[in-house]
């Protein structure tokens, strides 16, 4: 994995600042915002970024 | 929004490689929704895609700036004008009364149950009182049927759905609304499983709930809605702003009986109403 890669991984984690994805990949953040968990239901079963932003 | 996902695929937005997809929820927790809406814009995403008036409310209240492509009932609060919306929001609007959603659902409803039928309208509060809540009760009226609203306390959770049941299984009603509240969209198989125990007739929006086991659905299809709501997002990523995009309403609003529903109430559906469905279920 390059260092590329591992970045935009740290993103979907939530662990690298969400900044980087438009200043530093140059890739378009977007958020999807649910009032409940069917993001999950519906797409691609449960997302650990999902549970950590709702949670916390 | 799994619909969108996909689409936003075949648009060639690959996701960890050509694009961040950031996913938030409310967890039905309405009260939540400002906060939640201030610690999302924080993140200065390039747009935002929301589900449901309520939280696309909150969210237009923390940001003009940010595009917020929108899928519900978008008022002319959230978008001034639908033909070049004058904020930042826009998208797909369902809207209950321009388009007689609820006066139909009503009518469907009055044709199982019959005139003068109590019904429960199944909600939360914000929605009761709003656009959504007065479609409903105009749609009741047109159709002679008596609704009563029953609200979920938040957050929205399967103990608020079983508490908001209790006055249901008491025998109060003989039919229900599910309210297009997309906190209850999660639940649904929950509450068409409790509509069946109360032997209720019940409607909701759209072919999920259907598919979950509840009698009528009577709604937009979400999946053309979210595919169509990428064309939205690809749009704004390459640059147009919400006021190049005027919003739009589905075109399809579809019927679904589930027909092994009906026979587990012993109902005999009327013979017009299955010639009108565009889906049965069996």
């Amino acid at each position: 994995m390059n260092r590329r890669d591992t970045l935009v991984s740290l993103l979907a984690l939530g662990i690298a600042p969400a900044s980087f994805a438009q200043s530093v990949l140059k890739v378009p953040q977007i958020a999807l915002v649910d009032t409940a968990e069917q993001i999950a239901d519906m797409a691609e079963g449960r997302h650990p970024q999902w549970a950590r932003c709702w949670r916390s | 929004m799994g619909a969108l996902l996909e689409e936003l695929r075949r648009l060639g937005y690959l996701e960890g490689k050509t694009i961040v997809i950031n996913r938030w929820s409310g967890g039905g927790n309405i009260g939540a929704y400002g906060a939640l809406a201030h610690k999302i814009v924080n993140e200065q995403p390039q747009l935002i895609v929301a589900r449901s008036r309520t939280m696309a409310t909150a969210l237009a209240a923390a940001t003009r700036e940010i595009p917020i492509v929108m899928v519900g009932t978008i008022t002319s609060e959230l978008s001034g004008s639908f033909a070049r919306p004058n904020r930042n929001v826009t998208g797909i609007n369902v809207s209950y009364d321009e388009q007689q959603i609820y006066a139909k659902q009503a009518e469907f409803l009055r044709d199982i149950t019959g005139k003068n039928a109590r019904i429960a309208w199944l909600g939360t509060q914000n929605l009761w009182e709003g656009p959504v809540g007065k479609a409903a009760r105009e749609g009741a009226r047109q159709a002679g049927l008596i609704l009563d609203a029953v609200l979920l306390s938040s957050p929205v959770d399967e103990a608020a759905i079983h508490r908001a049941f209790v006055p249901v299984l008491a025998g109060r009603f003989v039919g229900m609304y599910v309210s297009p509240a997309t906190e209850l969209f999660p639940y649904r198989s929950i509450i068409a499983k409790l509509a069946q125990e109360a032997r209720l007739p019940t409607i909701g929006n759209g072919r999920p709930w259907a598919e979950a086991g509840i009698l009528l659905s009577y709604g937009a299809n979400p999946v053309d809605m979210y595919r169509r709501a990428a064309y939205f997002v690809d749009r704004i990523l390459r640059g147009a702003k919400p006021a190049d995009l005027p919003i739009e309403q589905p075109g399809v609003i579809e019927l679904v009986i589930n027909l092994k529903t009906a026979k587990a109430l012993g109902i005999s559906i009327p013979p017009p109403l299955l010639v009108r469905a565009d889906k049965l279920i069996e």
